[in-house]
């Protein structure tokens, strides 16, 4: 190979390289736009203080539809996820000071005995709810969800409107069996105002079809193929495949914490997916130099 | 030139090592920022800012006539508009800005006058600097826009000079217009000359407007 030729060989080279690296980009850029697709709940304050304005409250499950434990098939990772904004503009509000408390019934039955949220089958006080790095107006309790049934959380603290003035906040709301909420059978201890519902995590099984591990004779292709891929969507849906719930401890309460956030998990697989071409064109070059060198040593 | 074929090779590979560098940077440097005011939400992680740089000089608008600046409908965004265009004696632009959402029916339009910062330290003899907030929740304004334009309600024809300019750099979409309408219609014709000014840098506390940080 002439001199010219290892030279526009090594920029056909260069150029395909940095278009690979360009389409990673692009990937890594967009993925985190495509993280949350869920259903929530929101209520809306009205302030009496000085200078706010109405704010929103959103509240729901990271990964929703949520599923409670099935080891080596669901994460659980379910985190209380919060979003706060400015209700007129939609403007995130970055700084709160909250906590949660979190309740817990095994099912109906248990819920509808109540007279109150402190019968609940259990119930966990006072967990500090923390801001999501690099996401303004997002909070979140981590944990995984351990059984299935009928979830609540009273949110309570104070919401820094934007410098001016201090919002409390103490608001509380159920599950919904259905999605869509609105007229639950779940609300009575639901503090006013909520619209619309997150899902009570239910159990992953009852999603299977045509049923758990069952493999018969009469499966069509279609249907095993189909299978197939509402489990990778739910592996994907979970935000992270690589971590399923295998020997964590669970809580009295019902959850497991500290959950690995998907968000971490999400950042670490894209580090590596920026540090393998990266590692490949410092190979690249890396062998091309080396011969080089042996080359010009023995003339 | 051996040791030409090494500097390439060389030069090839800081390039690469840049592209990587700028990609992750992207990636994990683009989260929120926070700039002169409180409820400036930034451009959100995995997302880069959109800018629109119109030259008005050499531009009249007759009265009563509207230039259109921004249209990102259907969605309604957050960001800044920086405006260079003649003034009044109090720093009021004889050009009017407005920013909601124009639509193609009245009953869902709502457009209201910005509230503008005034910045002295920019302006010259003949043009005024401002800078203002989209959505400004504070200090007034229209809470959800997909579209700012320019007004001539001053009743003559407004020339602007050389120099004068409107750069709008849009830095987070917040929502959709066909999700979460406006309830009430306002219109242009509702409204009359003169955007409300703030001025951080003279001696009237008053004028400061809120969510500054010093």
């Amino acid at each position: 190979m002439t001199k010219s030729q290892q030279e526009k060989s090594t920029t056909k080279n260069v150029l395909m390289l940095a278009t690979v690296a360009a389409v990673l980009s692009l990937v890594l850029v967009s993925g985190p736009a495509m993280q949350h697709v869920f259903a929530h709940s929101n209520v809306v304050i009205t302030p009496t203080e000085e200078h706010a304005n109405k704010i929103k409250i959103v509240l729901g499950h990271t990964n929703e539809p949520s599923f409670a434990l099935e080891e080596g098939i669901h994460n659980t990772v379910h985190n209380v996820d919060i979003r706060i904004s400015d209700a007129a503009t939609s403007l995130p509000i970055p700084n709160a000071n909250l906590k949660i408390d979190k309740y817990y019934f095994k099912d109906v039955k248990a819920f509808d005995r109540a007279e109150s949220v402190d019968k609940a089958t259990k119930v966990e006080k006072g967990v500090s709810v923390a801001a999501v790095h690099g996401e303004a107006g997002s909070f979140k309790v981590e944990q995984r969800i351990t059984e299935p049934g009928i979830f609540g959380y009273r949110i309570y603290g104070t919401v820094n409107y934007f410098d001016v003035a201090s919002i409390p906040v103490d608001v509380t709301k159920f599950c919904s069996m259905s999605e869509g909420g609105g007229t639950s059978a779940l609300a009575k201890f639901d503090s006013p105002g909520w619209r619309g519902g997150y899902n009570c995590p239910g159990d992953i099984e009852d999603i299977f079809w045509p049923g758990k591990g069952k493999s018969t004779k009469h499966d069509t292709a279609e249907s095993v193929a189909e299978a197939e891929i509402r489990q990778v969507g739910l592996e994907q849906g979970s935000n992270d495949g690589s971590i399923l719930a295998t020997g964590n401890a669970a809580t009295p309460s019902g959850f497991i914490q500290p959950a690995a956030s998907s968000g971490e998990s999400i950042a670490a697989l894209q580090i590596l997916a920026a540090g393998l071409p990266m590692a490949a064109v410092a190979g690249f070059f890396g062998i091309r130099m080396f011969r080089q060198h042996k080359r010009d040593h023995m003339l | 030139m051996k040791g030409e074929s090494f500097t390439k090779l060389k030069s090839y590979k800081l390039i690469l090592l840049a592209a990587g560098l700028a990609a992750v940077g992207l990636v994990y440097g683009g989260a929120t920022a926070f700039a002169s005011h409180s409820f400036e939400a930034g451009v959100a992680r995995g997302t880069i800012p959109d800018n629109t740089h119109i030259r008005l000089d050499g531009l009249t608008l007759p009265a009563g006539g509207v230039l259109p600046l921004y249209d990102a409908s259907p969605n309604f965004v957050a960001g800044h508009l920086l405006l260079r265009a003649p003034c009044d004696d109090d720093n009021v632009p004889t050009v009017t800005v407005i920013a909601g959402h124009i639509d193609e029916s009245k009953e869902k339009t709502y457009v209201d006058k910005v509230p503008l910062y005034y910045i002295a330290h920019a302006s010259g003899p003949d043009s005024c600097v401002w800078h203002s907030h989209i959505p400004d929740p504070l200090n007034g304004g229209a809470p959800k826009v997909t579209d700012i334009a320019l007004v001539n309600f001053s009743g003559e024809d407004i020339s602007f000079n050389a120099g004068d300019v409107v750069d709008i750099n849009i830095q987070r979409v917040l929502g959709s217009i066909a999700q979460a309408p406006y309830a009430d219609s306002q219109l242009l014709s509702d409204l009359t000359h003169g955007n409300p000014v703030y001025d951080l840098n003279d001696d009237n506390p008053d004028n400061d407007g809120l969510g500054h940080k010093d």
